[in-house]
C-alpha cells in the first residue's frame, strides 16, 4: 500500500486560480448579454475575435518563450472579454486581434506571466491602440451609422466641447439603464453593478477599491462641479458614464496591479477616482479612467509597503515554543 | 477535494474510550543512534514497565526485547526497540505512592517525575505557565475532553504546578463555553482565558503576544493539562507516564482513544479501510505531519491521528503566484507571504531574512488560503532553516 506524504497543511479552504477567473466572466455575462442585444452580431464580432486572439496570443508567446500553456486557467479569455467590453462595436478586426494580442504580449508575459505584471494587461493593450489610432477610438461619432435609440454622441465628449447644457437631454436613469454611447460592455450601470456585488460578495475582488473609487470620483467631481457648474459635470453623471462603472469593479482590481493591505487599497481606489475626474476635465481625452487606473498601478509597490506592523514576539523561536 | 471551512477550535464531548493492549510495541530511542541501541540492548532482555531505557525515556510496557529496528520518522531515520509485551503488567520497583508530596522539596518531585517518563525543565526563573486545557488543532479534543472529565482534580493539579515551579502566575486557557464555569471553581489560583474561534487564537505565539507585560514574555512555558494531570498522577500514585489520550478521526469515526505509549499506530487503525493515495496524517490537519511508517509508535507529542481519503488529499501544485494578497491578509504576524515565498523560491534568503521571515509562526494559515495552491509554509520553513544553516557556518 502506497501512502501519499507531504508537508502541512493538508486542508486547502478550496479556492483556484480558474474558480476566480472563471467567476470574474461570469460576472461579466450579463454585460456581455446586454452588449449582443444592443449590437447584435457586432457585439459578438469584437467579442469573439478579442477572445479567441487573446487565447491564441497567450498559447503561441507560451510556446515561444518554452513555458507551459495555462491557457485554461481562464486569465486570457478574461483578458480578451474586459478587451472587448471597453471597445466600441465599430471596431475594425484588425485592431481587435492585434490589441488582444497586445494584452497579453506587453501587458502579461513581458513581464513574468500572471501576477507579475506591473499594469492590468487590458489597461495596456487599450492605451497602446488608443494613442496610436485615435480614429477609431472617438466614441463620439464611431455609433453614428448604428441604429440605436438614444443619441449616439459620447456623453463626456460632449461635456468636454460644450459644457454641461449640452447633456441637458440626458436623464441619470437613462445612463443607468445603459442608454448612452459607450464601450460595449461599459454603459450598463445596473448589469455592472450586479457583478461587482457578486464579485464583492464571493471575496473575488476587495470592496475598499470600489467604494473608495466612487468615493474619490464623487469629491473631486463635486469640487469641479462647484468651481465651475456650467463646464464640468456633477459627481452622479461622472459615475454613470465612460469606463467608470467597468473600471471599478474589473479593471482596478486586477490583482497583479493593485495592493493589498487595507490602507493601500484605499489610496488607490480614491487616487484612481480623483485622477480619472482631473484627467476627464483638463486632459485632451474625453474618458481618464484607464489611464487614471494606470498611473495608479505604478504607485502599488510604493502602497504595498503601507503594511501594518510585523508582530514580533520578542522571543527566539526555541523560547517562544518552549513546552515542559 | 473535501473542502473544508471550519477552522474554529473543536469543542465537541467525545467520550474516552481505551483501545485494547496489544502484543508488541515499538518504543522509541530518542537520540540513541542505532550502533549504540544495538550494544545497550540485547534480545530477550526482560524489561519492566518505568524502567528507563535512555534519559527521558522508559519502557511503558513489561515484556522481552525482539530486536532493535531503524524506521524513518518525521525527522530522520529514527532506532526503536521492538519489545514483545507479557501479559502481565509489572511496575518498577522504584515507583511508589507519595500521600505527602508537601514534604518533599522541588528537586526531589522533579527528579520523580523526570524518572516517569517526562522531560520537565529544571529551570527555576520560570514565571508564568501556560496549561493548556484546549487543544491546538482543529478537529481534536483532547486536551479539552480530559479537561471536562476531571474537574474534580483540578484544584490539586493547579497548586501541583504552581508549588512544582513557584510560578508567580498560572494561565489557564480553556474553551470558551467552559469559562464562567472554570472561573468560579478555579478563583485565585489561576487566571482563566476563554478561546474560542479560530485554531490560530490558540497558537502560543498569539496566547503570548496577548500578554504585553515583559516579565511573562521572558520566562515562561507552555503545557498541556494532559501532562499536568499525568505528572500529578506520577507523584500522588507512583504511576509511570504510559498512556496517551489521543483523538483518532478516520473516514468513518471519530473518538478519543486511551493508548499505551508504544503502540504502533497500524493498531489504531485496525478497523480502518487504508487505501492507496490516502494520506494518515500525526497532529491535526493545519500543523500535522504525515506519517512514513505505520509501524511508527505513539509517542507523547502526538495529539491525534487524522486519516485523510485519496479523494481528500488537495495536491501543491507549482503555480506562480499571481500577487492576490490573501496570504497577506490572512497571516497572523501580517508579513508579506507573497514575496518571502517568491524570493526563498529562487533562493534570495538575505531578502526573505530582511522580510521578517523569522517572525513566521508556522500557522500554515497561508498556504490553506492560496488560490495558486503554492507551498508557502514550506517555503518558509525552507527559508528559515537556510537562514539558520548561513549564520551558523559565518560563525
Amino acid at each position: 500500500m502506497k501512502l501519499i506524504v507531504s508537508s502541512s497543511p493538508h486542508w486547502h479552504d478550496g479556492s483556484s486560480i480558474k474558480k476566480i477567473y472563471y467567476n470574474i466572466i461570469i460576472a461579466l455575462l450579463p454585460v456581455v448579454a446586454f452588449a449582443i442585444y444592443s449590437f447584435g452580431m457586432h457585439a459578438v464580432r469584437v467579442i469573439a475575435l478579442s477572445c479567441a486572439s487573446a487565447m491564441l496570443s497567450e498559447v503561441l508567446i507560451r510556446k515561444l518563450f518554452k513555458k507551459d500553456f495555462e491557457t485554461d486557467n481562464g486569465f486570457a479569455l478574461l483578458t480578451g472579454l474586459l478587451f472587448a467590453l471597453i471597445l466600441p462595436a465599430s471596431m475594425p478586426y484588425w485592431i481587435v486581434i492585434f490589441g488582444a494580442f497586445l494584452c497579453i504580449f506587453t501587458g502579461k508575459e513581458v513581464f513574468g506571466g500572471l501576477g507579475s505584471n506591473p499594469i492590468a494587461p487590458v489597461l495596456v493593450g487599450w492605451a497602446i491602440l488608443r494613442i496610436s489610432w485615435p480614429e477609431y477610438f472617438n466614441l463620439n461619432f464611431v455609433l453614428a451609422p448604428y441604429d440605436l435609440a438614444y443619441d449616439w454622441q459620447y456623453p463626456l465628449a460632449l461635456v468636454k466641447s460644450s459644457g454641461t447644457d449640452s447633456i441637458a437631454t440626458y436623464t441619470m436613469m437613462d445612463l443607468f439603464m445603459g442608454k448612452q454611447a459607450g464601450g460595449l460592455g461599459s454603459t450598463n450601470g445596473l448589469l455592472l453593478l450586479i457583478g461587482g456585488a457578486y464579485l464583492i460578495i464571493r471575496k473575488i475582488i476587495s470592496w475598499e477599491i470600489s467604494l473608495f473609487f466612487l468615493i474619490g470620483t464623487l469629491i473631486m467631481a463635486t469640487i469641479y462641479n462647484v468651481m465651475n457648474p456650467s463646464l464640468y459635470a456633477n459627481g452622479l453623471f461622472h459615475i454613470l458614464t465612460g469606463n467608470l462603472l467597468i473600471g471599478l469593479f474589473f479593471l482596478s482590481t486586477d490583482y497583479g496591479s493593485s495592493p493589498y493591505s487595507k490602507w493601500g487599497l484605499i489610496i488607490f481606489g480614491l487616487g484612481c477616482g480623483m485622477l480619472t475626474v482631473i484627467l476627464r476635465a483638463w486632459s485632451s481625452y474625453p474618458d481618464g479612467v484607464v489611464f487614471a487606473i494606470m498611473i495608479m498601478s505604478l504607485f502599488t509597490p510604493l502602497l504595498d509597503k503601507i503594511a501594518p506592523k510585523i508582530k514580533k514576539i520578542n522571543v527566539n523561536y526555541l523560547e517562544r515554543n518552549k513546552v515542559l | 477535494m473535501k473542502i473544508q471551512k471550519n477552522l474554529n477550535l473543536n469543542f465537541k464531548d467525545l467520550k474516552i474510550t481505551e483501545l485494547p493492549e496489544c502484543d508488541e510495541v515499538n518504543l522509541l530511542l530518542g537520540t540513541c543512534s542505532y550502533d549504540e541501541a544495538c550494544t545497550k540492548f540485547k534480545a530477550l532482555q526482560s524489561l519492566e514497565t518505568g524502567e528507563e531505557l535512555f534519559p527521558g525515556f522508559i519502557s511503558t510496557v513489561t515484556g522481552e526485547i525482539k530486536s532493535v529496528e531503524k524506521m524513518t520518522g518525521i525527522t530522520g531515520e529514527l532506532s526503536v526497540l521492538k519489545v514483545h509485551v507479557n501479559s502481565e503488567d509489572k511496575v518498577h520497583s522504584s515507583f511508589k505512592e507519595h500521600e505527602n508530596i508537601s514534604s518533599k522539596t522541588r528537586d526531589e518531585l522533579l527528579s520523580i517525575i523526570n524518572k516517569s517518563g517526562f522531560n520537565f525543565s529544571t529551570e527555576s526563573n520560570i514565571n508564568t505557565i501556560f496549561i493548556y486545557a484546549i487543544d491546538l488543532e482543529p478537529l481534536c479534543s483532547v486536551n479539552s475532553q480530559i479537561f471536562t472529565e476531571s474537574q474534580d482534580k483540578l484544584t490539586e493539579a493547579l497548586t501541583f504546578i504552581k508549588k512544582l515551579y513557584q510560578a508567580n502566575e498560572i494561565v489557564l486557557i480553556v474553551p470558551k463555553v467552559l469559562e464562567d464555569k472554570t472561573k468560579q471553581k478555579v478563583l485565585t489560583n489561576a487566571k482563566v482565558i476563554g478561546l474560542d474561534g479560530l485554531y490560530l487564537k490558540a497558537d502560543p505565539a498569539m496566547i503570548i503576544s496577548s500578554f504585553s507585560d515583559a516579565a511573562s514574555r521572558s520566562s515562561h512555558a507552555f503545557i498541556t493539562f494532559e501532562k499536568v494531570l499525568a505528572a500529578y498522577n506520577s507523584v500522588i500514585k507512583g504511576q509511570p507516564y504510559i498512556y496517551k489520550v489521543i483523538s483518532l478521526i478516520t473516514k468513518n469515526e471519530k473518538k478519543n482513544l486511551k493508548v499505551r505509549i508504544g503502540t504502533p499506530i497500524s493498531k489504531l487503525l485496525e478497523n480502518t479501510e487504508l487505501k492507496d493515495n490516502d494520506k494518515v496524517i500525526l497532529g491535526g490537519p493545519m500543523k500535522g505531519h504525515t506519517c512514513y511508517d505505520l509501524n511508527y509508535p505513539v509517542n507523547s507529542d502526538i495529539d491525534m491521528i487524522y486519516v485523510q481519503d485519496a479523494k481528500d488529499v488537495y495536491k501543491y501544485e507549482s503555480n506562480q503566484c499571481i500577487n492576490c494578497g490573501k496570504c497577506v491578509n490572512a497571516c497572523p504576524v501580517n508579513l508579506h507571504v507573497n514575496l518571502i515565498g517568491r524570493f526563498a523560491e529562487f533562493s534570495n534568503f538575505e531578502t526573505c531574512d530582511e522580510l521578517g521571515v523569522n517572525d513566521c509562526i508556522e500557522c500554515a494559515y497561508c498556504s490553506y488560503k492560496c488560490p495558486a495552491k503554492r507551498s508557502l509554509l514550506q517555503l518558509m520553513q525552507h527559508a528559515k532553516r537556510q537562514i539558520a544553516l548561513n549564520t551558523n557556518t559565518e560563525i
